[in-house]
């Protein structure tokens, strides 16, 4: 019996074995031909897709989100208008004694326009790329704290990989007692911090910050709280469990953080600025009074 | 043209993925559109069109993370291929075999898809199938036989209807 008579005979267990060997050959393919691959075929085919969707998904809510915004701006702005002021100050001291230059965060603004169909994996599609200067690592931050990093970037595009990965570990320290560790996802929105010791002190409802070891993310940033504490079989070391506010499904707006800025050349106030307090504060002053 | 119904169908169920999928997601227990449409047109049409289609789908939804490129594909296939043998060999049309077959199918699904992804760490691999593959089958066959009802009330009483004058 010759073979293509066999295939004849198995045509559907043929396709199959094609088919399995295909999917091998793809899982076993190297990284970057993956990535590249299949960013091609996104970017020609599903994009437009999720373009849309976001866009009439956000309209009805913009208008309200919009007025909270402006009241939120205003705020903000007076404070920042204060805070001006201490700042030369500040920095005057420092320098008086001799503190290391301290920097600011470039954050880009940037807006989730996709992420994976897959229940297990966790990467979002931002529309900030290359053409934004945005690069490979670079951290990313939503409101609620740091959320994870870019890792590939695109002309218009770029994939973040968020914490609630396996292979995304970050470097936190204990904002009370400042004990570091490692904060590893485990599943849903429960994290572990490892390599913590049993001397250390760490309690039920501390909070843990990014702790800017390692050079990815900056210092400082909400990622989790301790929810658990308890010693290790080893008799040694602390099982150390956490659980973080951030909802990574419903993402819709996150920053990158592009760079540090020397904190005397961070653009804190400029003249547009005063034009926009200004038009902000007309328009709550007509708002309060309707 | 039977090529572009196809095309038609699978872009309409990445586009219900694309917007339902949030809103029907509970935790990370949510229905998995693509593998309903890979069941559906396996037990319909067979196992060699299942299993096609089922490398399609899974590899369309692979692009989106293209660590793991090829394993959703694999997943399909297989589940497609399954499918298609089983859908010629029962009371297809029943929808307790339809639910049954979808169950079973996105549940196969889930335990070979974690098997490759949990790389065989088996404490991660049996929480995760308890806590979110088992109930997801769950939902998703529950959602599918709701999908096949609602569509076949929907051709034999609404479109039969279209037309007809009161007398």
């Amino acid at each position: 019996m010759s073979i293509f008579e066999i295939v004849r005979r198995h045509r559907d267990t043929t396709v199959l074995v094609v088919l399995v060997i295909l999917s091998v050959s793809l899982m076993v393919a190297p990284q970057p031909s993956k990535f590249s691959a299949a960013q091609t075929v996104l970017d020609a085919v599903l994009y437009p897709f999720y373009s849309v969707k976001n866009y009439f998904g956000g309209l009805g809510s913009v208008r309200n989100e919009n007025r909270e915004l402006r009241r939120m701006v205003a705020t903000l702005l007076h404070e920042r208008e204060r805070l001006v002021q201490f700042r030369e100050e500040r920095e005057r001291l420092r320098r008086l004694a001799e503190f290391k230059e301290e920097q600011f965060l470039h954050l880009v603004p940037s807006e989730v326009i996709g992420r994976n169909l897959d229940r297990y994996q966790t990467t979002i599609v931002i529309d900030k790329g290359s053409a934004d200067a945005i690069r490979e690592r670079m951290p990313v931050l939503s409101y609620e704290g740091y959320v994870g990093r870019v890792s590939k970037v695109f002309p218009n595009s770029s994939w973040v990989q968020l914490i609630c990965s396996r292979n995304n570990p970050v470097s936190c320290l204990d904002k009370r007692s400042r004990v570091v560790g490692v904060l590893e996802w485990i599943h849903f929105s429960n994290f572990e911090l490892k390599h913590v010791s049993v001397v250390d002190d760490v309690a039920v409802g501390d909070t843990l910050i990014t702790s800017g070891f390692g050079g990815v993310a900056p210092k400082g940033f909400p990622v989790a709280y301790v929810t658990k504490v308890k010693k290790q079989m080893d008799g040694v070391s602390l099982k150390v469990e956490a659980v973080t506010d951030i909802d990574f499904r419903s993402l819709e707006e996150v920053f990158v953080v592009r760079d540090l800025i020397p904190w005397d050349r961070s653009i804190v106030q400029d003249a547009r600025d005063s034009t926009l307090i200004q038009e902000l504060l007309g328009k709550e002053a007509a708002g309060g009074e309707r | 043209m039977k090529g572009l119904g196809v095309g038609v169908v699978l872009v309409v169920f990445f586009l219900l993925q694309a917007v339902f999928s949030d809103a029907l997601t509970f935790g990370r227990i949510g229905p998995d559109f693509p593998l309903l449409i890979v069941a559906y047109f396996a037990i319909f049409r067979g196992s060699i069109a299942g299993s096609v289609f089922g490398f399609v789908v899974g590899l369309l939804q692979d692009l989106f993370n293209p660590s793991f490129l090829g394993l959703n594909a694999l997943t399909k296939t297989l589940v497609g291929f399954a499918l298609g043998r089983a859908g010629a060999q029962t009371e297809r049309d029943h929808p307790i075999f339809l639910l049954a077959l979808f169950g079973i199918s996105a549940l196969a699904h889930d335990v070979v898809y974690l098997l490759f992804y949990t790389q065989l760490r088996l404490g991660e691999f049996f929480v995760t199938l308890l806590t979110v593959a088992l109930p997801s089958a769950v939902y998703t066959a529950v959602v599918g036989i709701l999908v096949h009802v609602g569509v076949a009330f929907f051709l034999t009483e609404v479109v039969r209807n279209l037309g007809k004058t009161r007398s």
